[in-house]
């Protein structure tokens, strides 16, 4: 294990970076990410949880250590290994009431989890294991949102991820949010644009999980007869297996959305074999190594050579937008930058996005 | 060694405290362990065992998944003076750097439970139950 005075560069290098931390104050709920060398001249990401005085009264507060534990317990290639937990001091934001709060031992501002430099998932801020027990309905950000949440059950299951997941495979094939919906009202007003008035059946399902906002929406917000436009929407961008596939994620009543297994092509069942159909289909699906990586999209300069895949121009002038300004802030000399995925976001989407919803 | 015999005695205490508060067995242990794992590099005789019990159970409440408010809990807890909520978490950040954040503990109560659920499912003879 490695010690935490390891950090110790990787915070000074923070405090060098004071000017672009202020302006990056708009990622602060999300917690503020950093790349950073170690002793031992590793990059690693440093992720910064900030602990709010009125997150205070109940201790450290749950979400941090949930994140911490489900990240330590999961051993995944797709997902981050956490390699320390360091705790840092002080910042601006203290400097008001500053020493004496570090004085008195209660330094717990900052706990910055250290983890490897790599392209894997790496937010756990709003996981918990899963259990039988009411959860909160008001996770998830509302664009990713599927309508058992929508409509404010407690008693959803995994199957919100799946509703989650088809969506995102719908962002990459059209390079931009699907539903970017402002309300919760607004947002299923999109599904229904979508993917038309959910059928009795779907209806009787979505009520029997009891959703508590089903009964008003049906009476006042619910067009009736919209018809399912997903084929119509997808087909001119992609095969008819994928808008199968996107059919068997998106779909009203959680207990007939695919499972993870089905979408995996798991399993014997009618769903399984069609995504299966879909996993064969060309292109396949390649191993981790052997995809293009583009640095220059981290570094913010080209490095040359063609690019190879359709959408990256899109990609690189987007993200390298982001790091010039990131970069600009705090001169050429460091060679470590500051990377906000708030902001990033918020930078790509600006002309949509009004707000953001994040309820913790 | 006197020690360990201390530490033991309030891992005792930890578990009598756990069912008073009807807490899961997972949340029980894991305080225990959070308690062990502490004294292994902490001496008794720096950190009296009795405020970091307190705090090594709410802190498994936390890490287990078993929410409880800290008022709640501190209103509960028996003896002579009253426990504020501050008693129980003024440790706390002691006690996470002492488990240097590992709060993952494993036990070998869920995997036991299925085990047991096998067992019984061969028992009534249920088809395709296997161990």
């Amino acid at each position: 294990m490695k010690d935490s005075t390891s950090l110790e560069k990787a915070v000074s290098l923070r405090n060098q970076c004071a000017d672009s931390w202020k302006s990056n104050q708009l990622g602060k709920a999300y917690g503020v990410v950093y790349r950073a060398r170690d002793r031992n001249s590793n990059i690693v990401a440093l992720k910064q949880i900030r602990i709010l005085p009125q997150e205070r009264q109940n201790g450290i507060p749950i979400t941090a250590i949930r994140e911490i534990a489900i990240l330590q317990s999961l051993r995944h290639i797709n997902i981050i290994n956490i390699l320390d937990v360091a705790v840092g001091q002080g910042s601006e934001n203290c400097s008001d009431d500053g020493s004496e709060r570090r004085s008195e031992g209660r330094g717990l501002d900052e706990v910055y989890m250290v983890m490897e430099y790599a392209e894997q998932v790496a937010d756990f801020g709003m996981a918990r294991e899963y259990s039988p027990r009411p959860l909160t309905p008001g996770v998830v950000t509302i664009w990713y949102r599927s309508p058992e949440l929508l409509l404010g059950t407690s008693h959803y299951n995994p199957s919100v991820d799946l509703w989650s997941a088809g969506l995102i495979l719908t962002e990459l094939l059209l390079c931009t949010p699907l539903l970017p919906g402002d309300t919760e009202i607004q947002q299923l007003a999109l599904i229904v644009k979508l993917l038309g008035t959910p059928s009795p059946d779907s209806i009787a399902a979505l009520s029997a999980i009891g959703c508590p906002d089903l009964s008003r929406w049906r009476r006042e917000q619910l067009p009736q007869g919209r018809v399912d436009n997903l084929e119509r929407r997808f087909l001119s961008e992609t095969t008819k297996e994928t808008v199968r596939f996107i059919g068997g994620l998106l779909k009203w009543d959680p207990d007939e959305r695919w499972t993870a297994a089905e979408a995996l092509a798991k399993g014997r069942n009618k769903n399984a074999g069609e995504a299966e159909r879909w996993w064969r289909e060309s292109p396949r699906e390649v191993d981790k190594d052997l995809l293009p990586t583009f640095p220059e999209i981290r570094n913010g300069e080209r490095i040359g050579g063609e690019m190879v895949h359709r959408g990256t121009d899109k990609i690189s002038t987007r993200k390298g937008k982001g790091n010039d300004g990131a970069r600009s802030a705090k001169g050429a000399s460091l060679e470590s930058y500051v990377f906000d995925f708030g902001t990033d976001q918020m930078e790509s989407q600006s002309q949509r996005v009004t707000k953001r919803h994040r309820i913790r | 060694s006197e020690e360990e015999i201390l530490v033991g005695y309030y891992c005792g205490k930890t578990m009598e405290l756990a069912d008073l508060f009807e807490f899961p067995t997972n949340v029980k242990a894991t305080a225990v362990q959070y308690l062990k794992r502490f004294y292994l590099s902490n001496s008794p005789m720096t950190y009296h065992p009795k405020p970091l019990m307190l705090t090594s159970l709410f802190l498994a409440t936390k890490t287990e998944n078993h929410y409880t408010r800290l008022t709640a809990f501190a209103s509960r807890i028996p003896g002579k003076k009253p426990t504020t909520p501050e008693d129980v978490i003024a440790p706390e950040f002691l006690l996470t750097q002492g488990l240097r954040f590992t709060f993952e503990v494993r036990h070998p109560f869920r995997g036991l439970e299925g085990g047991i659920m096998s067992l019984l499912g061969l028992a009534g003879g249920e088809p395709g139950a296997k161990l």
